[in-house]
């Protein structure tokens, strides 16, 4: 597969030389690599059309006899492009093999093959190793971030190993998943966290928000490549699945040679950034007093931010070895990830693991490969509840806690409230236990025959496990677990995915013809029970059944989808300037109605080369999202509806959601016109992209008329469009044997417009806000004309006599006051990287900035509230100053344009420096020093600009979250 | 290596064209852990469990938006903006000041709360009528007819005119109209009629939380109180003859004192007042709210949310020595529940717990406003979840129903008047009329639903009280339709002056 569309790009060089001999019967030479001129080990050459043949010695040399005159013999060789070279009389026969990825143009992974990009003709971005950040890196996704035009990537918290927001051009849908989907090594994989819950809000508040990471099992040393599919004509050849992007991970092979062993560690030192300006004690008292209130006074002057954080030391270790025959080769690696973050106890472990191994028989025929990937991570999950929970979790109690009280008492107990709705959150993260096990395994496994020349039959059968404990302890020494008795929870989720394709491809030189067959299955099913009321804190969740209330009700559940598919593509070059490519698939899903199981999902492209530096493109595709969740088209019942009579707890079972048979994926139809450049001898490349995409059919939940079970059912009404212009441009500066310079600038911009609702729906409001006397009380609003979640609410014009708010009192969208306040989508994004490299010193830095956005503060919305001394609850400095312009001190705050900031930022994300000492005894011996986030240029108030709580369908609100760190590494690569 | 196995050479091209004969398209949901109508409904213990989840809807007569729309529009119950809490974007105000419009988050739920409850109690008819016609089927049907009638009781009592099915599938294409309030009136009064012989009589163990034939005689006499505002047509008579079969049956008493009433040791067959009870237990999904949403953060340590309130000029009118004034708690508050029960409490800046009956409805802070401790604290409380009990329909409400009625008919009424009146330690009154049944009708039923309808039928809802204007129109005795119904349901008329 991996070759069948470079035939465009096979650059054969053959020479000969040496008499032309008269006779022939024994024809010896050597084979060596076009790009260094090193002799090549257990090249396989055989006589063509025969089963005469051999192999390259150590030395690259090869003797063959019985070689008639006219033969062609056939050099293959992993890696590299298969050349057949006639032997035309000669008796030596000196080859080079061209390699298939480093010379010439790039390759690029599409689904199910690999082209050239030479080729291309859709908008496909692509990251190689070799331009990965130097510095540490411990996720996927933060090797994306700020990198590729039309991709954002955002941290929605500072917390370690979290789940980062991946945005390909701009979000599609408001009820079904706007992620896109993520393939690694031909095998969709499960893109969602199995994390379990924690306890929410109640008397067992604080410990869930967590939002763990779904790609952290991989480890970025093992990743060669990062393609992203952009457009809809790209994506299309995924289907139901493609709507939101695709993402294509291909992960690191072995090569035929000798052994090489790579070995990189790193140790990283993490602080704070920033902290908020909340009252000292001293402030607080003064400012209580001022408004007469007569303040608790612990006596102390605590700043709980300096109390829960820390300076967090983490360090990395990897090692890989790989080596392999022409025949077999593998790579193996393992690293190990120990993190911590900069709250007390917040950390991780990962041990993550993979093995790659490939082998070719019959005369190249059989290709056969087996990638294996087990990671075990452990997780540390600190309670940093971010919802609308009262309660809340670690931040929400630093905000709240007065700064007069000390962590602890006298005798070393925690200092707490009368209440326990106000919890000291020293000694949250301290005596919490919320440990999460996650156990993942990805394997591939694929076979590959040709079955005549140029025509392929693959067969990959791809598994996805993942096993996911999540155990809790709320100890009897938290005030408000001891009103409980302490309550232990143990749970777990279990992921299956069973993934099968095969593939019948035909290629030459011009035409590259497949089919192919998938069927995928998920299977999500788990349990958790929870237990209160111990004796002891000793046994943790380790003895459940040693608790004296068993009251709250075990759960289990399981549920299952399947995906099966038909799928077709032709790419044709017609005639070297000129190619176009078609796609097809036809996609069930049983998440679809019964009227409407089967979709298609077709797409075209066009790529013109006006010269060879130009190449315009045009392409239009159309794809779906199935992600709505399963079960969702059927009446189902479900249980919790209960009652008791006659003294005994009866338990109801009632239709809980009404049927759809019609409902349906939300189908997406993209037109994209690009243009590549290279000028001034391929110093300078780019691309130029832009694209409008429609989003039709989109799930909306549609109020229905009652009586029914439900108030509103799941309905294909909406529509938004997205539509943008992205550039990329790389530009090499310098390139002289001693100094390089290397600088890549990339920008997009997206804009997103809701078009329509549906007949019944004029809008739909969301984005809950979080905090006490805040319920119900919404930020954002979807509605035709706005892009999804614009941020509303009133415009604070003044305070009046009494000091209560003066606000806007009628237009706006709802015809109430509350005007639209901005959108927390970017108005453009913009990355720019730069590598140096001068004689043994590599420098590279890279700037990401994000321009335009709104942030709801809510942070500041519930802590800069001037009533808050009266409840015995701190609050931002700044409160005073609109005191003192008049705001009454027991004034209701309201969500108004002065908690809607602007999101702006320039960043500069990273900057490494490296030193490479030339040894004999390392291929590779190098040390950095690398330094993440260090330098935010905002006006921004809040911890950090680069932040998410999810709350509804809302995006960019701030509240009490886990801010982000700086983080300086030190590291060292070694390659023996 | 090169030396060829022809058998894997043909074999192999055969595995893979076997592959691809190899496709599965099946792509039929199968559900693990939920069920879908086709695989239920079968045993008698799924029938039951059908008609569970109509009792459930009754869970918001205590708590949901129903009861707020019922008891924080009126004159004695008030939920204070404290500082920023209870703020909640003003939609407690828009309830008590009544300037509420058709997208008040309380006229969407009590809407779609009660409707949700008749789609359901609509579902299970048809899963009864399909199954075999035992005495637990009849008595099931009879009590799902009975409930459904309740809900729509609540439905023409908030909204007037509503859509009336009793079917459970609709044209969506054509979604029903409203049907006149008289209209629905007559039919829920001819449902109760038809399901009564099919019900049980008694009290006992058994029946507690069920719907039993007290249970309906009580909803059809309250049907009859209101008919006036209903219909246009004042039905005492009616209204008498159905508290005369709740009274005549034998089966209910007053409990002697006001706090029997409502003890917790009293709960279940022992309480002979309780008519129609939503049971709870300490568990998630069926406990008691109230504790929580009036008590002080440190009146127990599940640290309620220090919300309801009474208002100032309600409170003030209760007589001094009248025994409910015990289940108001003003001035210096105790912890009430846990190993501190009985010490004093203390405010958040640690300061005595006092509760005042005078404070203004924004800006209030957090020992604003007696609260009401009726329902007790329960000694099994397990976190906040609560297992005391709570009455829908109470002997004590049929007795002044009664008293009403003869009032309305003859002038009489006055012995079932002070059998609740000197119930609370007071003195007989000498002769009775309108405002003195209204009187005793909130101070014996506060906070249990009944003060808006009351308010209603006697004229005032629209008056001013202690922080409230007079209302800017008659319309505000009906709750406007809400707006995602108009917006989903082109065949509804919004209620005049909205």
């Amino acid at each position: 597969m991996k070759n069948n569309s470079l035939f465009f790009s096979l650059l054969i060089c053959v020479l000969c030389c040496g008499q032309v001999a008269a006779q022939t019967g024994v024809v010896s030479g050597t084979v060596s690599s076009a790009d260094d001129g090193s002799m090549l080990v257990g090249v396989n050459i055989v006589v063509k059309n025969t089963d005469t043949g051999t192999t390259t010695n150590e030395n690259g040399a090869f003797v063959l006899e019985g070689v008639s005159a006219n033969d062609v013999l056939v050099f293959s060789y992993i890696g590299y492009e298969t050349a057949e070279v006639a032997v035309s009389g000669r008796a030596v026969i000196e080859v080079t093999l061209v390699s298939t990825v480093i010379a010439g143009e790039d390759v690029v992974v599409i689904g199910y093959g690999t082209q050239s990009r030479r080729d291309v003709t859709g908008a496909i971005s692509s990251l190689k190793e070799g331009s990965f950040t130097k510095g540490a890196t411990t996720d996927l996704q933060s090797l994306l971030q700020a990198r590729v035009p039309g991709v954002v990537v955002t941290a929605n918290n500072g917390d370690i190993g979290s789940e980062p927001r991946i945005r390909i051009r701009g979000g599609t849908s408001i009820n079904a998943s706007n992620n896109p989907m993520i393939v690694i090594d031909g095998v969709p994989i499960n893109n969602s966290s199995a994390l379990p819950g924690g306890f929410t809000t109640g008397a067992g508040a604080g410990a869930d928000g967590t939002m763990d990471n779904p790609l952290g099992m991989l480890n970025p040393n093992d990743i060669a490549s990062i393609d992203i599919l952009k457009d809809a004509a790209s994506s299309a050849i995924y289907g139901a699945r493609g709507g939101n992007g695709v993402i294509l991970i291909t992960t690191k092979e072995g090569r035929p040679g000798e052994l090489s062993l790579t070995y990189s560690a790193s140790t990283s030192s993490s602080s704070i950034t920033k902290k908020l300006d909340l009252m000292d004690a001293a402030e607080f008292k003064s400012y209580a007093s001022s408004i007469g209130v007569d303040i608790d006074d612990g006596g102390a002057n605590t700043d709980w931010q300096d109390e829960i954080l820390r300076s967090a030391v983490s360090t990395n270790h990897n090692i890989s070895f790989s080596a392999g025959t022409q025949q077999t080769q593998y790579r193996a690696s393992i690293s190990y990830l120990d993190q911590q973050g900069i709250l007390l106890n917040s950390e991780r472990q990962r041990i993550s693991t993979r093995l790659n191994v490939r082998h070719t028989m019959l005369d190249n025929k059989l290709k056969l490969s087996l990638k294996v990937s087990p990671s075990f991570s452990n997780r540390n999950n600190t309670p940093y509840n971010q919802g609308a929970g009262y309660f809340g979790g670690v931040f929400t109690n630093v905000l709240k806690f007065n700064p007069t009280y000390p962590v602890k008492n006298a005798d070393g107990s925690y200092y707490e409230y009368a209440t326990t709705t106000i919890r000291n959150p020293v000694a949250l993260l301290n005596e919490i236990s919320d440990v999460g096990e996650n156990l993942r395994v990805l394997t591939s496994a694929t076979a590959e025959y040709e079955l005549i020349s140029g025509l392929r039959a693959k067969v990959t059968l791809g598994l996805d496990r993942e096993s996911y404990n999540r155990n809790i302890y709320e100890p009897n020494s938290l005030p408000y677990a001891a009103s409980i008795g302490g309550q232990a929870a143990v749970q777990n989720t279990q992921r299956k995915n069973d993934h099968f394709n095969t593939t019948l491809n035909y290629s030459n030189s011009s035409l590259n013809v497949l089919a192919g067959y998938e069927f995928q299955e998920f299977t999500n099913s788990g349990f958790g029970a929870t237990t209160k009321g111990f004796v002891t804190d000793a046994w943790l969740y380790n003895n459940m059944g040693g608790a004296t209330d068993f009251t709250t009700a075990p759960y289990s559940f399981k549920n299952q989808n399947r995906l099966v598919s038909f799928f077709g593509r032709v790419a044709y070059n017609m005639g070297g300037n000129l190619n176009v490519m078609a796609t097809l698939r036809r996609e069930g899903s049983s998440r679809f109605g019964v009227d409407n199981k089967w979709g298609v999902f077709p797409s075209a492209s066009v790529g013109f080369r006006v010269t060879d530096d130009i190449k315009l493109r045009a392409s239009y595709g159309v794809t779906g999202n199935q992600e709505i969740g399963n079960y969702r088209s059927l009446v189902t019942l479900g249980s919790g509806a209960n009652a008791v009579i006659g003294g005994q707890l009866l338990a109801g079972v009632a239709a809980n959601q009404l049927a759809n048979p019609d409902l349906k994926w939300e189908t997406t139809s993209d037109i994209n016109f690009g243009v590549d450049f290279a000028l001034m001898d391929n110093k300078i490349t780019g691309s130029v992209d832009m694209y409008s995409k429609t989003t039709e059919d989109m799930l909306v939940e549609v109020n229905v008329p009652q009586p029914a079970v439900v108030t509103t059912k799941l309905d294909n009404v909406g529509s938004v469009e997205n539509s943008g212009l992205e550039f990329f441009i790389n530009s090499v500066n310098m390139s002289t044997k001693d100094m390089s310079w290397n600088t890549s600038f990339n920008f997009s911009t997206n804009k997103n417009n809701v078009v329509s609702l549906g007949k019944d729906v004029e809008y739909i409001v969301t984005g809950q806000v979080g905090g006490a006397g805040l319920s119900g009380v919404q930020s954002a609003i979807i509605k035709p004309g706005e892009a999804f979640g614009t941020f509303f609410g009133y415009e604070l014009s003044g305070y009046d006599a009494d000091g209560q708010e003066i606000l806007s009192t009628d237009g706006g969208p709802l015809g109430d006051g509350r005007r639209i306040l901005g959108s927390p989508h970017p108005d453009y994004t913009f990355g720019m990287t730069n590598q140096i490299n001068f004689g043994s010193f590599d420098f590279s830095f890279y700037i990401w900035s994000v321009q335009g956005n709104k942030i709801l503060n809510n942070t500041r919305l519930e802590y800069q509230r001037p009533s808050n001394p009266f409840n015995n609850i701190n609050l931002f400095s700044e409160t005073a100053d609109d005191v003192n312009a008049g705001l009454g001190a027991e004034a209701a705050v309201a969500l108004t344009d002065k908690f809607i900031e602007d999101g702006s930022f320039i960043r500069l994300q990273n900057v490494t420096i490296g030193y490479t000492l030339k040894t004999d005894q390392f291929k590779n011996l190098r040390f950095y020093l690398s330094a993440d986030n260090l330098l935010t240029l905002t006006d921004y108030s809040g911890f950090d600009p680069e932040v998410s709580t999810i709350s509804g369908l809302a995006e960019g609100i701030d509240y009490t979250n886990y801010p982000k760190a700086k983080t300086i590494s030190f590291g060292i690569n070694v390659g023996l | 290596m090169l030396k060829n196995n022809r058998i894997i050479r043909f074999s192999i091209p055969s595995v893979f064209i076997l592959l691809y004969s190899w496709s599965c398209t099946d792509l039929v949901e199968l559900p693990y852990d939920l069920v879908t109508p086709d695989n239920f409904y079968n045993t008698e213990g799924e029938l039951t469990a059908a008609v569970v989840p109509v009792y459930n809807g009754l869970a918001q007569a205590q708590w949901g938006d129903y009861i707020h729309l019922q008891s924080v529009s009126a004159d004695d119950i008030v939920v204070p903006t404290r500082g920023g809490d209870w703020d909640d974007g003003g939609t407690w105000r828009a309830l008590q000041l009544h300037s509420w419009d058709a997208t008040l988050s309380f006229v969407g739920g009590g809407w779609s709360g009660a409707f949700g409850a008749v789609a359901k109690a609509n579902s299970t008819l048809d899963a009864l009528a399909m199954a075999e016609q035992t005495d637990l089927v009849k008595t099931y049907t009879a009590e799902t007819k009975i409930l459904r009638g309740l809900y729509y009781w609540w439905l023409i009592d908030l909204y007037g005119a509503v859509p009336l099915v009793t079917v459970s599938e609709t044209d969506p294409d054509n979604p029903p109209s409203g049907t006149p309030r008289a209209e629905v009136f007559d039919w829920i009064v001819d449902e109760i009629n038809a399901a009564l012989p099919d019900l049980e009589e008694t009290h006992s163990s058994g029946s507690h939380g069920r719907i039993t034939k007290g249970a309906a005689n009580t909803l059809l006499a309250t049907l009859y109180l209101n008919a006036k505002v209903y219909t246009g047509t004042a039905m005492w008579s009616e209204c008498k003859a159905a508290c005369d079969a709740v009274m005549t049956s034998g089966v209910y008493d007053l409990m002697p004192t006001v706090m029997d009433v409502f003890a917790f040791e009293n709960e279940g067959p022992a309480n002979t007042e309780y008519i129609l009870t939503l049971a709870h237990l300490p568990l998630d999904g069926v406990t008691s709210f109230r504790h929580m949403a009036t008590l002080h953060y440190n009146n127990i340590p599940a640290s309620p949310w220090n919300g309801f309130s009474v208002l100032t000029d309600f409170y003030n009118s209760y007589e001094s020595t009248d025994a409910r004034l015990e289940q108001i708690l003003e001035g210096q508050s105790y912890v009430l529940f846990g190993s501190a029960a009985g010490d004093s409490a203390f405010d958040r800046q640690g300061n005595p717990l006092s509760f005042t009956v005078e404070f203004p409805l924004v800006d209030a802070n957090e020992s604003a406003g007696p609260r009401i401790l009726k329902w007790p604290i329960d000694p099994n409380m397990t976190g906040w979840f609560s297992g005391a009990d709570y009455a829908i329909f109470r002997y004590s409400h049929v007795l002044l129903m009664k008293a009403e009625a003869e009032f309305n008919l003859s002038g009489g009424g006055l012995v079932e008047l002070n059998q609740v009146h000197t119930r609370a330690g007071l003195d007989a009154l000498t002769s009775i009329d309108s405002d003195a049944i209204l009187a005793e009708r909130g101070h014996e039923l506060l906070w249990e639903g009944f003060r808006r309808q009351d308010l209603i039928r006697h004229g005032k809802f629209l008056d001013a009280w202690t922080h409230k204007d007079a209302s800017d129109g008659d319309h505000r005795v009906l709750f406007p339709i809400p707006q995602s119904q108009l917006d989903a349901n082109p065949n509804l008329v919004q209620n005049p002056g909205y």
